[in-house]
């Protein structure tokens, strides 16, 4: 403010208090003296309504209003969307004509694909119409579409493919190899396929064929991120919740994609607190960026769920939505039985996650390490809560073969600890240190250091074994078998060992030694490719 | 302030790639944008492409967005920008023009408001061509305060940070852009039924 010796009507509101105040930004003390000196000054208040005037004047600019299609254009450019037409490659306005037929032919075509695809609940959906015509016979071709067909269940054509590969949301990780084929596909299987996409409206059968041939055309670099994206997106709609699937597939073409992002967003939210959050949240430095890399090592798992879930493609049978052997109650109580038994650490009682100064503290016998510990928490976590149970049945099956477990002693006392060994056999302590609390491997490290022992360090009769064992070895084991095995009585581990490898050359599985359920189809079911 | 602001929240899912999010801020803040910038490029057809690309920068952006700001202040600093840009753009192209035909923005002249008042009342039409006039000719800094301040209704302290000046430039942009305003357009305030009711006396 001007400092002010003389009286207020002598002085010159300059123009910039003037406009300030009509605009009521000065501080209340200039705010009372510019009130003061229009007050006292008639030219100061002549100007000040001069300003306010010419500002108000601006009023009579007309104020253009937005289009109508304003948003659903802005949408659009932010992330095209094509139109379902089999020209396919135009963005069309919402009001455009051409995709009429389609909402409800992606809805049972995507629905009737996807339930193939990922075991399937098809047979309670909708019934197909009538195929009018004989149809031709397949080419080579639709052979090779049929491959991959389950895969374009969700997906309008490369457009939309595009669209959701820049929105990112399941090709983050490079872990799906876009050149590796399709899993073989057994005649009946494809028949099968080959029917239902005889079922599809002519328009859609054709955007299938145009979609194929046109990833065909792309180049190698080009086509990897979309096939990684087809193969995120697929695994991902079948796993969700019917609803939330049902609305993708029963969008409008260009809405389809809001709802993939959207309940994309929810099921990130949903899950991220709950299984990880906790976890990273409570560590720190170091630790949290072990935590993070396990996570995201168990994500790079989950892309393997496409494999597994390719190869649930025959399963056209499947009744429910969760994949054998969890779908039995009893057979889900022996697994985690089995956990207990042969990891050593009770999977209903997983430790909370990690605190640092616990940070070697893993539940006395367990066999597990830190790392795998976490993500069998996690896995059981995502499955029982969220229904990733392939994820979970090939990690556990992994488990399995990386610590192969022997059948307890009935006693309940197996010798995990060094003054469990009987006097007089050596322990070579280094070695076995490790190992304290942990069967077999304590007693497997003992019998190594000590052959022959005048008693073994495990059981190696029947009758030395828990009744559920010791059944199977009377009841479930050929004759032949039992002859087999009987010259390594009073042997360990020998005994059980060819007692183990007995059951499993008759696809059996010895309780709590062995993950319940028959050996083979756990290796058919969960054994990953680029595993072992 | 920042979790208080809605738009802030409703932003923070945009970056979480909520795309019905971001259909929200777009309907909410279409109108006030298309509406800034119309009179910022005086062009109304302009203005919605323009928003269209504020829309766009700020989706593009959103993995970057961290709320430092009201949306609102962030939003319409990209708006000043693209305007600018689009200003220039046109001189340019105004500067050397392709096929030597003048531009195409009016149909009708407007009358230049430095001429002698018209004698009888001008239509609402000829008022606001003289009004645009006015407010083209102040220069881009004095202009975007105007807009910002007198349809938007944002105090100085906002349109400092939407304009990466301070305060004090604000309250001078705005008094000399007000002050041009003034001269341009006082021939036009006594206009008798066309400005709002106000029976002040005015000697002029």
């Amino acid at each position: 403010m001007t400092p002010a010796p003389d009286p207020p009507d002598d002085d010159l509101v300059s123009d910039e208090d003037l406009v300030a105040y009509l605009d009521g930004e000065l501080p209340p003390d200039d705010e009372r003296t510019v009130e003061a000196q229009l007050a006292a000054d008639a030219d100061a208040r002549a100007r000040a309504d001069e300003l306010k005037r010419t500002y108000d004047l601006l009023d009579f600019l007309p104020k253009p209003e937005p289009s109508a299609s304003f948003t659903t254009r802005t949408m659009t450019a932010v992330m095209p969307l094509s139109s379902a037409s089999a020209s396919g490659s135009q963005f069309v306005p919402a009001s455009a004509p051409a995709r009429r037929w389609w909402p409800e032919a992606v809805a049972w075509v995507a629905v009737a694909v996807v339930a193939v695809a990922l075991g399937g609940f098809a047979h309670r959906l909708v019934v197909p119409p009538a195929v009018e015509k004989p149809p031709d016979p397949p080419t080579a071709d639709d052979f090779k579409l049929m491959a991959r067909l389950p895969l374009y269940a969700g997906v309008d054509d490369l457009d939309f493919l595009r669209a959701l590969e820049r929105a990112d949301l399941f090709d983050g990780e490079p872990a799906v190899a876009a050149d590796r084929p399709a899993p073989p596909m057994a005649d009946d299987e494809r028949e099968a396929l080959l029917a239902q996409f005889r079922t599809f409206p002519p328009a859609r059968q054709q955007q299938l064929r145009k979609l194929h041939q046109s990833l065909a055309d792309l180049t190698p670099p080009e086509r990897d991120p979309l096939l990684r994206t087809l193969e995120g997106y697929a695994v991902w709609l079948g796993r969700l919740p019917p609803a939330d699937r049902r609305r993708i597939l029963d969008a409008e073409p260009n809405k389809r994609l809001d709802e993939v992002q959207s309940a994309h967003t929810r099921q990130w939210r949903e899950t991220l607190p709950r299984v990880k959050q906790a976890g990273i949240k409570d560590a720190a430095g170091e630790e949290r960026a072990e935590l993070i890399a396990i996570y995201r090592g168990q994500e790079l798992g989950r892309r393997d769920e496409w494999e597994l879930a390719a190869r649930r493609w025959k399963q056209f049978g499947d009744k429910g939505h969760t994949p054998w052997p969890f779908d039995d109650a009893e057979r889900v109580r022996q697994i985690d039985e089995y956990i207990q038994t042969a990891f050593g650490v009770n999977p209903k009682n997983l430790p909370p996650a990690w605190e640092r100064e616990k940070k070697n503290d893993l539940p006395a016998g367990c066999r597990l390490t830190r790392e795998e510990l976490l993500t069998l928490r996690s896995h059981r976590e995502a499955a029982t809560q969220e229904g990733y149970w392939l994820s979970y049945g090939a990690f556990l099956l992994r488990m399995s073969e990386q610590h192969p477990t022997l059948p307890r002693p009935k006693n309940g006392k197996p010798i995990v600890e060094v003054n469990q060994v009987p006097a007089g056999y050596s322990v070579p302590f280094p070695r076995v240190r490790p190992l304290v609390g942990k069967w077999p491997d304590f007693a497997l490290e003992v019998a190594r250091a000590n052959p022959n022992p005048k008693a073994p360090f495990g059981p190696s009769k029947p009758d030395e074994f828990t009744e559920p064992v010791r059944k199977f070895i009377l009841e479930k084991l050929t004759d032949a078998d039992r002859k087999r095995l009987e010259p390594l009585e009073g042997k360990w581990p020998q005994y059980p060992q060819r007692l183990l490898e007995l059951a499993r050359s008759q696809n059996l599985s010895v309780p709590e030694a062995m993950l319940p359920g028959e050996p083979k189809r756990w290796q058919e079911m969960y054994q990953l490719s680029g595993k072992k | 302030m920042a979790l208080r602001d809605p738009d802030i929240r409703l932003m923070l899912r945009v970056r979480a790639d909520d795309r019905a999010a971001f259909a929200e801020l777009v309907e909410k803040y279409q109108r006030r944008l298309v509406g800034v910038l119309a009179h910022l490029t005086g062009q109304p057809h302009e203005a919605e492409d323009l928003a269209q690309e504020v829309f766009l920068r700020v989706y593009r952006s959103r993995h970057k967005y961290s709320p430092r700001a009201k949306f609102s202040t962030w939003l319409f600093t990209i708006a000043n920008n693209l305007a600018l840009n689009a200003r220039r753009d046109r001189h340019k192209r105004q500067a050397a023009p392709l096929g030597g035909t003048e531009s195409n923005e009016f149909t009708v002249r407007p009358p230049d408001p430095t001429a002698p008042p018209p004698a009888q009342r001008l239509d609402q039409q000829e008022l606001a061509a003289v009004i645009r006039r006015a407010l083209d000719d102040l220069s881009d800094r004095h202009r975007m305060a105007v807009v910002l301040n007198k349809f938007e209704d944002m105090g100085y302290a906002e349109i400092a940070q939407v304009m990466g000046v301070g305060e004090k430039a604000v309250k001078s942009l705005l008094s000399r852009a007000r002050g041009k305003l003034r001269e341009a357009l006082r021939p036009y305030i006594d206009m008798d039924g066309v400005l709002p009711a106000d029976d002040s006396p005015d000697d002029e």
